[in-house]
C-alpha cells in the first residue's frame, strides 16, 4: 500500500501487534486525509478483514458481532451517523469483544459523545505539506493548494471545471444584481454536496467567490462568503446546500 | 369470471373447488373475505403457501380430495403454470404477465368510502353513521385498521354497541388513531390552510411530526414553488419531477409573493443551520410552532 506522508502515524501503528493493538482507535483527520486508506492499511497489517458497519450499527449487529468466532476490524465513520446511534456504539466500545477491534473515523471531535472519545485511543493526523499534495495535483495550477489540502479532495477535483468554476464566481459578483432569485437559487445545485465529482467542489467555490469579493473590495459580501466557511469548517456535517442556499439568498438581497 | 357471478355463487351457495385467480387493484382484502366465505362453503381449510413451486405438490393426495383450499398470494403472476391439476387452489395477485383463460379471473375492484362504510355498519349495525363517519376519517379509511376496530364493537349486543364505542373513545383506546400525517402538515403550510393547520396541531402528539422532516419538506417545496412561480420557462423535467407533481405545484403558486417566498428560504436554511448546530434548545411543538408562526 502506498502511503505519503503521516509518518508518525504510520510508525505509531507499526510499533504495534495485534495482541497489543488498542481495542477502539478514533482516527481524527478533515476529509480526504486518508483515513480510510490507514484503515485498510491496519487491517492488512494484521492479516485481518474490516467490515464497515457504519450504516447498519444497530444493538443486534453488536450482539451478532460478539458472537462471531472469528477475529475482524469493525469501522465506523462517526460522521455519517447521528447521537442516537453513537449511543449505540458506546455500548459497543464499552462491552468490548474478544474477537472485535473497533476502527472509528471522524473529521472533528466537536459532535462526538465526550464519552466516546474518552474511551478510544486517538490517532491524529498531521497537515500535509505542500510537496507531499504536489504528488496528487493532476494540474499545474498550485493556487488550489490554498484551498484544498487533503489528498482524498485533490484526487477527486474536476480540474477540466477550474476555469469554469472561477468564470461563475466572476459572473456571481458582477452580475447578481441583475439575476432573478431563481437563477440565483440553482446555483447551488451545480455543487458537489456529496461525492459527485462532475459538479464544482464547494471549498473551491467558497474559496474563488471570496477572492473575487477581495478584488472588489465588498466587504460585506466578503463576509457573507467567509462565515459560511467558518460555518463549515467548525462542524462538517452540517446541510452545506443549505448553508449555501442561505448565503445566496443573503447576497442577493444586499444586492438589489 | 365477474366478480357479481361469483358473489352470486356464494350467497346460493353454489362456489366449486376449480382454480381460481383473484386480481386486486389496490389491496387484497376483498379478496380474504372471498376465500373465507369460499373455503366455509367448501368445508375446507385454509392452508397459505409460500411460493408458486409449492403449487406442484398440491391434490397429491393418495386419499382422494384434498381438504385444503391452498391460497397463495404474489404480486406478479408472471411464471407459466405447469401443474394440470390446480382445483382447490386460489391465486391472489395485482398483474398477470401470462397468458391465462381469462374465465379464471376474477377482477377485484378498489373499495370506495361508501362500501367500506356500508360494511363497518353491517358488522356492527347499531352504530349511528355519524361514529361510522368518524371512525373512517380517523383511519384515513385504512380497512385492516378498521376492521380491527369494529370488531371490538360487534363482539357485543346491538344495545350496548354505542355504549362500548364511547368507553372505548373515553379511555383513550383510539388516541393513535391520526389521519394526518407530516405530508399534510407540510402542505397545509404551503398551502396556507390555517384550519387544517390548526386542526394538525392539536392533534400534533399524535403524529410523527419532527423539526428536522418538516424543514426538509418545506425546503424541498417551496424551493419547487420559487422554480415555478419565477421562471416561466420552467418544466417538470428541469426540476427532475413528473409531470403530475409539477402540476400540482403550481397549483400552490401565488399564495405567497416573491418576496415572501424569499424570506420563507432564508427563514428555513437559516433555521436548519441553528437547528443542527444546537442554538435552539426548545422543545418539538415549540420548534414546530416557531416554524409555523415564520411562515404562515
Amino acid at each position: 500500500m502506498n502511503i505519503v506522508g503521516q509518518e508518525k502515524l504510520l510508525n505509531k501503528i507499526n510499533s504495534y501487534t495485534l495482541q497489543t493493538f488498542p481495542k477502539t482507535v478514533l482516527l481524527l483527520g478533515k476529509s480526504g486525509c486518508g483515513k480510510h486508506l490507514f484503515s485498510n492499511y491496519i487491517a492488512e497489517k494484521f492479516n485481518s478483514t474490516l467490515i464497515d458497519i457504519t450504516d447498519t450499527i444497530s444493538f443486534d449487529l453488536i450482539l451478532d458481532i460478539s458472537i462471531k468466532p472469528t477475529f475482524s476490524f469493525y469501522l465506523i465513520d462517526l460522521d455519517k451517523i447521528n447521537e442516537k446511534q453513537q449511543n449505540v456504539i458506546l455500548k459497543f466500545i464499552e462491552e468490548p469483544s474478544t474477537n472485535a477491534d473497533i476502527i472509528l473515523l471522524s473529521s472533528s471531535k466537536e459532535n462526538l459523545l465526550s464519552t466516546i472519545v474518552n474511551r478510544c485511543q486517538i490517532f491524529n493526523f498531521e497537515e500535509y505539506t505542500d510537496e507531499q499534495l504536489k504528488l496528487f495535483l493532476n494540474d499545474n495550477n498550485e493556487d488550489i493548494l490554498k484551498v484544498i489540502r487533503t489528498p482524498g479532495k485533490l484526487k477527486y477535483i474536476n480540474y477540466n471545471t477550474i476555469d469554469d468554476l472561477k468564470e461563475l464566481c466572476h459572473k456571481i459578483v458582477t452580475s447578481i444584481n441583475k439575476a432573478p432569485y431563481y437563477n440565483t437559487l440553482s446555483i447551488s445545485d451545480k455543487l458537489n454536496y456529496s461525492d459527485l465529482y462532475d459538479k464544482f467542489d464547494v471549498d473551491l467555490f467558497l474559496s474563488f467567490l471570496k477572492n473575487e469579493y477581495v478584488e472588489t473590495k465588498n466587504k460585506e459580501c466578503y463576509n457573507i462568503v467567509n462565515e459560511v466557511c467558518r460555518k463549515l469548517n467548525f462542524d462538517s456535517r452540517l446541510n452545506k446546500q443549505y448553508l449555501i442556499e442561505n448565503m445566496l439568498t443573503k447576497l442577493w438581497e444586499i444586492n438589489r | 369470471m365477474k366478480i357479481e357471478e361469483l358473489k352470486e355463487q356464494i350467497i346460493n351457495k353454489k362456489v366449486n373447488s376449480s382454480f381460481k385467480i383473484f386480481k386486486y387493484s389496490d389491496d387484497k382484502f376483498l379478496c380474504y373475505q372471498y376465500i373465507e366465505a369460499i373455503s366455509k362453503i367448501l368445508n375446507k381449510q385454509i392452508n397459505y403457501l409460500d411460493d408458486i413451486s409449492q403449487l406442484e405438490n398440491i391434490n397429491d393426495n393418495f386419499f382422494g380430495e384434498s381438504n385444503n383450499l391452498s391460497i397463495l398470494s404474489i404480486d406478479v403472476l408472471d411464471k407459466q403454470l405447469s401443474k394440470n391439476d390446480l382445483s382447490n387452489c386460489i391465486i391472489i395477485c395485482k398483474s398477470i404477465k401470462i397468458n391465462v383463460d381469462e374465465s379464471l379471473i376474477v377482477e377485484f375492484p378498489k373499495l370506495v368510502d361508501w362500501q367500506i362504510k356500508d360494511y363497518l355498519k353491517v358488522k356492527a349495525n347499531n352504530l349511528t353513521q355519524d361514529k361510522i363517519d368518524w371512525l373512517y376519517n380517523i383511519t384515513n379509511g385504512n380497512i385492516y385498521r378498521l376492521e380491527n376496530e369494529i370488531d371490538k364493537i360487534s363482539i357485543f349486543d346491538k344495545e350496548e354497541q354505542p355504549i362500548i364505542f364511547e368507553q372505548i373513545n373515553n379511555d383513550d383506546g383510539y388516541s393513535d388513531l391520526c389521519p394526518y400525517s407530516i405530508f399534510d402538515f407540510t402542505n397545509a403550510i404551503i398551502k396556507k390552510d390555517y384550519n387544517k393547520i390548526t386542526e394538525i396541531f392539536i392533534n400534533l402528539e399524535k403524529i410523527d411530526v419532527e423539526p428536522y422532516g418538516v424543514i426538509t419538506l418545506l425546503l424541498k417545496n417551496f424551493k419547487y414553488i420559487i422554480n415555478i412561480q419565477q421562471n416561466r420557462n420552467c418544466s417538470a423535467e428541469q426540476l427532475n419531477i413528473s409531470q403530475k407533481q409539477f402540476n400540482a405545484i403550481k397549483w400552490n403558486c401565488g399564495k405567497y409573493t416573491n418576496n415572501e417566498l424569499i424570506n420563507i428560504y432564508k427563514f428555513l436554511t437559516d433555521f436548519d443551520y441553528k437547528l443542527k448546530s444546537g442554538y435552539l434548545d426548545l422543545s418539538r411543538d415549540s420548534l414546530i410552532s416557531y416554524i409555523v408562526l415564520n411562515i404562515v
